[in-house]
């Protein structure tokens, strides 16, 4: 039996446990989706109460401050 | 505001006293080295690409354009073609505006050059990888994710250094407000990172061999395609180049954004809803009912952050309208603007079940993708490129304005013929397929609708190669700008709005 073929026949035994613990990807896909916006809510959090968001006005004219010109020397 | 600078102040005045050495070491400077290298690439990939998918468009009217040969068949340059624009294409702008945008905003230079550095090869190695082993047939049948494993672990190694290069740049800034582009690129890097490995889960074959199968099985690995498949488009496509439209907008037209308000929530509502919407890539699929339901639902609701964001960024002119006039960069990000605008409200009216009953399968997602794709991404991409290139080289402006004019009327043109003709053709074949005779047999056969499509392949190839021709006149441009010129890397300025910290050598 070639190396390659051995392979795949390990992994086609292998299969009912790996499904074991793989096959209801939602189980999976939705747990990490939560955590995802758990960890959303919780930048927006620190975003919110450490002043990020205090003025905004300055914020969105800041950019324009910056003068990215080439210098003529 | 007051009370910050006297406490400041006060922080400062070791680094200001211990004097001499401090002043002897040289005045930290941008690093625009690797932001030049993305930028060529991005143009250089950029005819690669298109000139692969107009080579593709062609072997729709023209089969015979395979020449016989394995490797220019449609089934392996098409991953190849949808590779290229989206990751080398697309990555490196991506690459060159995040850290240009990331300095510029955060006044600092980047966090490590030999990590920024290594982004650049490793990534320009991933896609040689692809050139080479798509076209030989290597492929994980993911799309979008067709890269094998030993290809997949390396984009994971440069997109980890990416997000220490592109963070650590984030935690060591000047300023303490962090500018809203970067909270959009800052997403974008996390959420791939995210993608990326979850959908890449795979067993090798062997660990000399390139096959490799997903750990995924059946209507579960397909969900997960999608889930990736999606957010690819969302994060890969959309939030990272609202990042370039908040600062390039803002900068080339001298005036701030619209809202800043709007801005912030339009990143937590696309954040909020994104996620959600993949299923709908699954309809009338064996996926749960309630599943297809839920991805239809959120990408409904994604029209409202999508159309808040594009008004934002295009009420920007308000009142600086006849700037669009005579800044032909300007012309090139508001009409990006306009076909996300566009793409975002034909993207959630195709996700209704009715809509995608018609349109699933058929030419007009190919003109959405490439109403998103061509509209959108490649041309805010156009006009940050032209913002930047002549600056990467201390430059006033490119080389020629009116080969840049010449450009934005020729890819408009393109991207409009192309899509009318894909809308055209998938509506055709959507009803050409449905039609059924009173005794409920197809009034047409498969072949009778690929017949009456020809015309419309024609047109879209006439599109993409007007497309093509417009990234060959930039390339021209690129280097008249380019050649000879003195690449620059200006001095951090030490005077500093909102500081948090001075720079590295204040004087």
């Amino acid at each position: 039996m070639s190396p390659r073929l051995a392979a795949r026949r390990r992994i086609t035994t292998a299969w009912p446990e790996l499904k074991d613990f793989i096959l209801e990807v939602l189980y999976f896909l939705l747990p990490l989706s939560l955590l995802f916006i758990g960890l959303i809510g919780a930048v927006l959090w620190w975003a919110v109460f450490s002043g990020q968001y205090d003025d905004p006005d300055h914020a969105s004219r800041s950019i324009l401050d910056d003068d990215d010109r080439p210098k003529r020397p | 505001m007051a009370s910050v600078p006297g406490t400041m102040a006060g922080s400062f005045e070791p680094t200001a006293t211990s004097g001499s050495s401090a002043k002897a070491a040289t005045a930290e400077t941008f690093n625009y080295k690797v932001v030049r290298q993305f930028a060529i690439m991005t143009v250089v990939w950029g005819i690669v690409g298109m000139s692969v998918g107009v080579l593709i468009a062609a072997q729709m009217i023209w089969p015979a354009l395979n020449f016989d040969t394995p490797w220019l068949t449609f089934g392996r340059l098409r991953p190849l073609h949808t590779n290229a624009v989206i990751f080398a294409f697309g990555g490196c702008a991506l690459f060159a505006a995040s850290y240009y945008v990331v300095q510029r905003t955060s006044q600092v230079r980047l966090f490590s050059d030999k990590l920024a550095a290594f982004t650049f090869w490793g990534w320009q190695a991933v896609i040689v990888g692809a050139v080479v082993t798509l076209p030989m047939g290597f492929t994980s049948s993911k799309e979008y994710a067709e890269l094998e494993w030993p290809i997949d672990i390396l984009i994971t190694l440069i997109w980890v250094t990416y997000a220490i290069v592109f963070f650590g740049t984030i935690i060591k800034r000047r300023v303490k407000h962090i500018y809203v582009a970067n909270w959009f690129f800052g997403v974008y890097i996390l959420t791939i990172a995210i993608l990326h490995v979850v959908n890449n889960l795979e067993l090798p074959v062997s660990l000399l061999g390139w096959k490799s199968y997903s750990i995924y099985a059946g209507v579960q690995d397909a969900m997960t395609q999608w889930w990736y498949g999606h957010n690819a488009v969302g994060f890969f496509l959309t939030t990272s180049f609202l990042g370039m439209m908040y600062y390039f907008i803002p900068k080339q037209a001298e005036r701030p954004i619209y809202s800043y308000r709007l801005s912030i929530v339009h990143f937590w509502a696309l954040n909020f809803t994104y996620m959600w919407a993949g299923p709908h890539h699954l309809m009338y699929t064996s996926l749960p009912d309630w599943t297809q339901a839920l991805g239809m639902v959120f990408s409904l609701i994604l029209l409202a952050p999508s159309w808040g964001g594009m008004i934002n960024g295009i009420m920007t002119l308000s009142g600086a309208w006849y700037k669009l006039r005579t800044d032909p960069i300007l012309k090139f990000l508001v009409v990006s603007l306009s076909f996300y605008g566009m793409s975002t409200f034909e993207g959630s009216m195709m996700s209704i079940r009715t809509v995608n009953a018609l349109s699933h399968y058929t030419d007009w997602t190919i003109g959405h993708v490439h109403s998103g794709a061509l509209g959108w991404v490649a041309m805010i991409t156009f006009g940050s490129l032209y913002y930047m290139i002549p600056r990467l080289w201390g430059k006033d402006r490119m080389w020629s304005m009116r080969l840049v004019e010449t450009h934005f009327w020729v890819a408009t043109i393109g991207v409009v013929l192309y899509i009318a003709a894909m809308w055209i053709a998938g509506v055709m074949q959507g009803l050409m397929w449905r039609a059924t005779e009173p005794d409920g047999t197809l009034t047409y056969s498969f072949v009778e609708s690929v017949k009456a499509t020809y015309p419309f392949y024609a047109i879209r190839l006439l599109g993409g190669a007007l497309y093509l021709f417009g990234i060959c006149l930039m390339g021209y441009n690129v280097f008249k700008t380019v050649v000879g010129a003195k690449a620059v890397n200006p001095l951090v300025p030490t005077e500093t709005h909102d500081p948090i910290r001075p720079a590295a050598s204040a004087a």
